[in-house]
């Protein structure tokens, strides 16, 4: 057949363009660091908390320390939401009602960020100056909004891992006489632990990976320790420098070296979601 | 009469036409590039370059001018590495920074106020309090003669020319204090303080300024029809490239003679010490 | 298509015993009412500024203005990144799926693909700055704007494509194959038309995903509209005009412009959203 080698060849040609494209972008980020860690070293900058890129400053450890905190705070604050509305959409509601409460949800996976950092402003940022006397901004308003943010995308997944719960299950346990309760705590939720655990480390990913919203109520300084005070995260840090350290300015290369931990960041969540995929319900 | 399937295979291949398409475009982008001007730099300025293009493309039919933030510094070294046409900058470009040769078009003075928040109960402020409360030294409004409510540092990230302003003029050695919000913009640092009860920050005075309290510095009051005196300020320019084609320079002199420039805060000065980096208190 | 569609009915439930689930009931109910409360006052706010001036003017720096040029750059740049990425990806997904050359590669391909998948817009924003604009000298421009959200789209798109392609049976391959189809006719006779419904589907998902797009675009695609359409004019999108309006701000009713711009935002992806189900179910019950 022509027609199959001539798009056995266009995908071959397709494919490659992907390699290159991604490996090259990958290649950007790592020589950027290279250039970076041949000059301050590796560790040092992880672990310095010095951020002064005038004086050629460049401790990271605040912003990463910030990206793990909002990020796996977000994750604490939509677990609750997020395992409910799952067992909700998934036990709870029945046929159409179900179907358009997994619509609404899509609705609200896809409502763009920046909507959800304006909320934060006018709803979130008061209320936690008035409840702490603080000015608001911070690690913990930063966390509200990202985990509600994370909670549409986190409930989708949970409502995917329980209702792939084999139904013989759920028979099997009210067969033997255990009540609703009972099979949603001992059967349902166990069995679709792997599922849940790996829904949980794609909206950690998601999280970190969020800009704009945190950006928009997080207060952008590394201020003291504490949840109440300003700080910032790995990838507001490059929203806000960027124009600082355009491409060509010697510290430039650190945006690269961010960039980079994030990609370590997100290379060690994969890994562990890859590794917990493999686990079976015994 | 076509079948649904192939209506639909054909909707999903239209776009490859597409992108053909585009690609086949791309090679006339040399021949467009002098139709086309960018300007970068300072995002105290956008406002007004903003306002002030429609009038200039009006005139100069065909010719785009692409406007995009990144503040000062990202502004000069575009100039230098030829990716834009014009920089606006609130700054002095360090020594060395820019490595062309340039033309400067001076924009003017823009004003740089302390704003603070309204429930904060204070209208002036001496230079020495100024200084302790960005520094962070003193934490509650109580000390300066105010209410009793904690003190919120708001400002601008590194890269703002009003930064440079207060650290040169006002905080001259000292730091800011760690507990300071960065904000992006001067819209950002003006909605903060008129948002967060006891907030205090700085801003450019490009807009009017609503719901904050423009507090009086030592002896200076700050008028907005009569600003020459306001102790504080930026002087913005536009910088051009010696070798840029004509449109440039032209756009530049045409954005540093608008006279919509004053409704956006610049107000110009008797020309005594053109070119000196007068930005002392 | 799956064998999950064969369960029997769900049992009665029995009425004792679900107090947790009136717990479960309750919370899910707070949670979406929370989620409910980001979008209902902004539909509140903006709805009065919503008019046909609104929506067709260009914006104006002291007020008044609209964000038509905004929708049009919103929707080219969007629509023409798709475009050039969804075509790509389905290659891409199929690669993956129909063709065993990289059987023994497959997980590293998907270990690469989560990564890149999972790498903040932001990143992808700066090495379009580094690479294209400065290097290349790109404008700051539509087309910039449409290299950074094709770059975003492209894994995103692949990953959703290859889990559509994976919940087709294996026993229909090997039967086409059987039956003597070679691998392009099994693709186009069997597994495409099997798989448009759902990849339609998702492709409203990752246009929506797009349209939300904002970190990566202010510093690629920039923060002002020319009067007339260009790719190579600057082109800011409804996402980033609702960035710069509520942070730079100078006009005086800003906050009504925001509120009705995010209003405007939230529809196109509502609209986007919807339309892709119908248009996957019409397709899904076509006689292909």
């Amino acid at each position: 057949m022509k027609i199959d080698k001539v798009m056995d060849r266009v995908t071959h040609t397709v494919f490659a363009l992907f390699l290159v494209v991604w490996l090259s972008v990958a290649g950007i980020i790592v020589w950027g660091t290279w250039r970076f860690i041949s000059h301050y070293g590796f560790l040092s900058p992880i672990l310095s908390s010095r951020w002064n890129p005038l004086a050629g400053q460049f401790g990271l450890w605040p912003f990463i320390l910030g990206s793990l905190t909002v990020t796996v705070l977000a994750v604490v604050i939509a677990f609750p939401g997020s395992l409910a509305l799952s067992v909700l959409g998934s036990r709870i509601l029945q046929g159409i009602w179900r179907r358009y409460f997994v619509r609404l949800l899509m609705v609200f996976v896809s409502v763009p960020s920046v909507l959800y950092g304006w909320w934060g402003l006018i709803v979130i940022v008061p209320w936690v100056r008035r409840l702490s006397g603080t000015s608001g901004y911070g690690m913990l308003s930063a966390s509200v909004v990202l985990g509600l943010m994370i909670l549409p995308t986190f409930s989708i997944l949970s409502l995917e891992a329980i209702r792939q719960v084999p139904e013989s299950y759920v028979e099997g346990s009210v067969g033997l006489g255990a009540t609703e309760d009972q099979t949603l705590w001992r059967i349902i939720l166990p069995a679709a632990r792997p599922r849940l655990v790996q829904a949980a480390l794609i909206a950690v990913a998601r999280g970190l990976g969020e800009t704009i919203a945190v950006q928009m109520v997080i207060g952008g300084q590394i201020g003291g320790p504490g949840l109440l005070h300003p700080a910032a995260t790995l990838t507001t840090q490059l929203l806000t420098d960027l124009p600082f350290l355009p491409p060509g300015v010697p510290g430039h290369d650190v945006l690269d070296f961010m960039a980079f931990d994030l990609m370590v960041l997100m290379t060690i969540i994969v890994w562990l979601q890859m590794r917990i995929g493999s686990w079976r319900y015994e | 009469m076509i079948s649904r399937r192939q209506f639909v295979i054909g909707l999903m291949t239209a776009p490859l036409f597409w992108w053909i398409a585009l690609l086949d475009t791309a090679p006339s982008r040399k021949g467009r590039t002098r139709r086309r001007l960018s300007v970068m730099g300072a995002t105290s300025l956008m406002g007004y370059v903003k306002a002030a293009l429609p009038g200039w493309e009006q005139q100069h039919a065909g010719v785009r001018v692409a406007v995009s933030p990144g503040g000062s510094y990202a502004g000069l070294k575009g100039l230098s590495t030829g990716q834009v046409d014009l920089a606006l900058s609130d700054i002095d470009p360090p020594p060395g920074f820019v490595v062309v040769p340039v033309h400067r078009f001076p924009l003017g003075r823009i004003a740089i106020l302390i704003i603070v928040n309204c429930e904060a109960g204070v209208k002036s402020l001496s230079w020495h309090q100024v200084r302790a409360l960005f520094e962070g030294t003193i934490t509650n409004w109580r000390d300066v003669g105010g209410k009793e409510l904690p003190v919120v540092v708001v400002s601008r990230s590194l890269s703002s020319g009003a930064r440079q302003v207060i650290q040169d003029g006002l905080l001259k050695r000292a730091e800011l204090s760690s507990h300071a919000i960065i904000q992006l913009s001067n819209g950002a640092v003006a909605k903060t303080v008129r948002e967060t009860p006891g907030a205090v920050g700085y801003v450019e005075a490009v807009m009017p300024l609503s719901g904050v309290l423009v507090v009086d510095l030592g002896a200076h009051h700050y008028h907005p029809a009569n600003p020459v005196s306001w102790p504080l300020y930026a002087e913005p320019s536009i910088y051009v490239r010696r070798d840029a084609e004509p449109l440039a320079p032209n756009l530049a002199e045409y954005l540093a003679r608008g006279s919509e420039r004053f409704r956006f805060g610049i107000y110009s000065v008797a020309r005594e010490g053109e070119g000196e980096g007068g930005r002392r208190g | 298509m799956s064998k999950s569609d064969l369960s029997p009915k769900t049992l009665k439930p029995i009425a004792q015993g679900r107090s947790a689930h009136y717990v479960m009931a309750g919370i899910g109910v707070a949670a979406m009412l929370a989620l409910l409360s980001v979008v209902l006052p902004l539909a509140v706010q903006g709805l009065p500024r919503l008019n046909m001036d609104f929506l067709f003017k260009p914006p104006r720096e002291l007020g008044g203005g609209g964000i038509g040029p905004e929708i049009l750059n919103t929707l080219i740049m969007v629509g023409l990144s798709q475009c050039i990425s969804l075509p790509l990806a389905i290659i891409i997904a199929i690669y993956r799926v129909e063709y065993d050359h990289i059987r023994h590669l497959a997980r590293w391909f998907d270990q690469g693909l989560q990564i890149v998948l999972s790498l903040p817009t932001m990143v992808i924003g700066l090495i379009v700055v580094d690479v294209a604009i400065v290097r290349w000298h790109w404008p700051i421009s539509v087309e910039s704007g449409i290299l950074v959200l094709s770059l975003i789209n492209w894994p995103f798109a692949v990953f959703l494509t290859v889990q559509v392609l994976q919940r087709i049976p294996d026993e229909w391959r090997e039967a086409s194959r059987a039956l003597g189809a070679s691998r392009w006719q099994t693709i186009t006779r069997l597994i495409l038309p099997v798989a448009w419904a759902d990849i339609i589907e998702l492709t409203g998902l990752t246009v929506a995903r797009l349209m939300g797009e904002t970190a990566a675009l202010i510093y690629t695609a920039g923060l002002n509209v020319t009067s007339r359409f260009a790719f190579s004019a600057p082109g800011e999108t409804v996402a980033v005009h609702l960035w710069y309006i509520r942070t730079e701000g100078l006009m005086p009713d800003a906050d009504q412009v925001a509120a009705a711009t995010g209003l405007v935002l939230l529809l196109l992806v509502i609209a986007v959203l919807w339309v892709s189900q119908k248009f996957a179910e019409w397709v899904k019950n076509a006689n292909l």
